[in-house]
């Protein structure tokens, strides 16, 4: 190990800083996914012996590519025992962020040649893999993909298409027929095409299943106002507390939507996203109050009539 | 009713404590949402014991709530607290807020 300790950096060494991130920074900017990539290839096979090294296991001598996560879990589940199932490990590209700093303790000589050396080994990968399924018997691998959109953050991103796109893609285990181009994200959410390219078709049960993240995503996708006519819900209450907008929707079907403005978020930004809340609601207040209304000693969550006849709520902090 | 609010979780504070009979274990930056998608965290040691779909937390200094991607940090003050997921209407019946 070594015992070099830096307590500050020379012009030359910060000006490493910039080589390094820009060298990382092409797994997204300049994907890969097209380059010619076999299972005998070096790196590949190297990297694959050091994983299962720190497994203590050894490597197989199956090593398949594949060309998206999709197709590494659908050959997984051909190669497993019945009632087992696969999932990408994560590792390699999702490895990026250390193998960088390293990387860059390398290059300033903090790390010798043959402490850097397994990690160099992981390096190298990277810029041809992008995420494995393991198995015992196989190590399935996924090569980059063809095309990375982002948003001005960074974040994967796109409105009209696949943020991410695979050199191919195969259908979805459970959709038989139906082959999905890629991966679908808006600002960094995790979504599905439907939402994306065929917003006008996602029905109210399809909405009502969506995590908190997707909703805002689709909210944002279509307009609220196509969100409020899809739930055939109209605005009965309007109110500003806390300085946040909120509004209560109310459908002919007695359903009752809370649309609700976030305090500010990391990255500026104040969305909206709308929840249902309880039939009997009738208030902003009521609804706000509903949301929250649990007593934790008593094991006791408030009643909507309970939450209408007292809706006071202080909230201190809210992020 | 005063509450914080962290996304979509809900923290209590307990000014009466947590009540007597329930065992805390100790731990280091809880998970108390989103474990599989966006954690919400409790940075430091604190004790904790998992209650009704949330979680008792005994804070002994100060911490705060972190979250991996969209929210600002919150603090935590010393002192008992309670943190659960907010609730909405599913189909025909109440449901946590999926993070």
């Amino acid at each position: 190990m070594s015992n070099t300790i830096l307590t500050e950096l020379t012009q030359k060494q910060e000006a490493l800083t910039d080589v390094v991130v820009k060298k990382y920074m092409e797994i997204v900017e300049k994907p890969r996914g097209g380059m010619e990539l076999t299972a005998d290839d070096p790196d590949i096979v190297n990297v694959v012996k050091l994983i299962y090294r720190c497994c203590d296991k050894a490597a197989p001598k199956d090593i398949r590519i594949v060309d998206s996560i999709r197709a590494a879990n659908r050959l997984a589940d051909t190669l497993l025992d019945p009632g087992y199932t696969a999932s990408p490990n994560g590792c390699l590209v999702a490895e990026v962020a250390w193998v960088a700093r390293y990387d860059y303790y390398h290059l300033i000589q903090v790390l010798s040649d043959s402490e850097y050396a397994d990690t160099q080994t992981i390096e190298r990968a990277l810029f041809k893999v992008w995420d494995c399924v393991l198995l015992d018997e196989c190590a399935i691998l996924v090569r980059h993909p063809t095309e990375i959109h982002r948003d001005e953050q960074g974040r994967p991103h796109r409105k009209d298409g696949p943020a991410i796109v695979w050199k191919s893609c195969c259908e979805y285990k459970d959709r038989p027929g139906v082959v999905i181009p890629g991966e679908y994200v808006w600002h960094g959410v995790i979504v599905n095409q439907q939402i994306i390219e065929a917003p006008e078709t996602v029905t109210p049960e399809q909405y009502a299943a969506l995590n908190a993240d997707q909703k805002r995503a689709f909210g944002e996708r279509f307009g609220w106002a196509n969100v409020a006519d899809m739930l055939k819900a109209k605005a009965v209450e309007s109110a500003v507390i806390d300085g946040l907008e909120y509004e209560l929707l109310a459908a002919d079907n007695g359903e009752r939507w809370l649309k609700m403005q976030s305090p500010i978020l990391k990255d500026g930004s104040q969305p909206y996203h709308v929840e249902k809340t309880h039939e009997d609601i009738r208030t902003v207040a009521g609804a706000r109050k509903w949301r929250v209304a649990y007593d934790p000693i008593r094991d006791y969550w408030w009643t909507p009539e309970e939450c209408e006849e007292d809706p006071s709520l202080v909230v201190g902090q809210h992020a | 009713m005063r509450v914080d609010l962290h996304g979509d979780i809900t923290i209590h504070p307990l000014p009466g404590g947590i009540p007597a009979g329930i065992e805390l274990k100790p731990a280091r930056d809880i998970v108390i949402a989103g474990a599989k998608s966006s954690p919400h965290t409790i940075r430091g040691e604190i004790l904790f014991a998992e209650r009704n779909g949330g979680f008792f937390v005994r804070v002994m200094k100060s911490t705060s709530v972190d979250h991996s991607t969209r929210h600002n940090d919150i603090i935590l003050t010393k002192g008992d607290h309670f943190a659960h997921p907010q609730r909405e209407r599913g189909d025909g019946q109440d449901q946590a807020v999926a993070d």
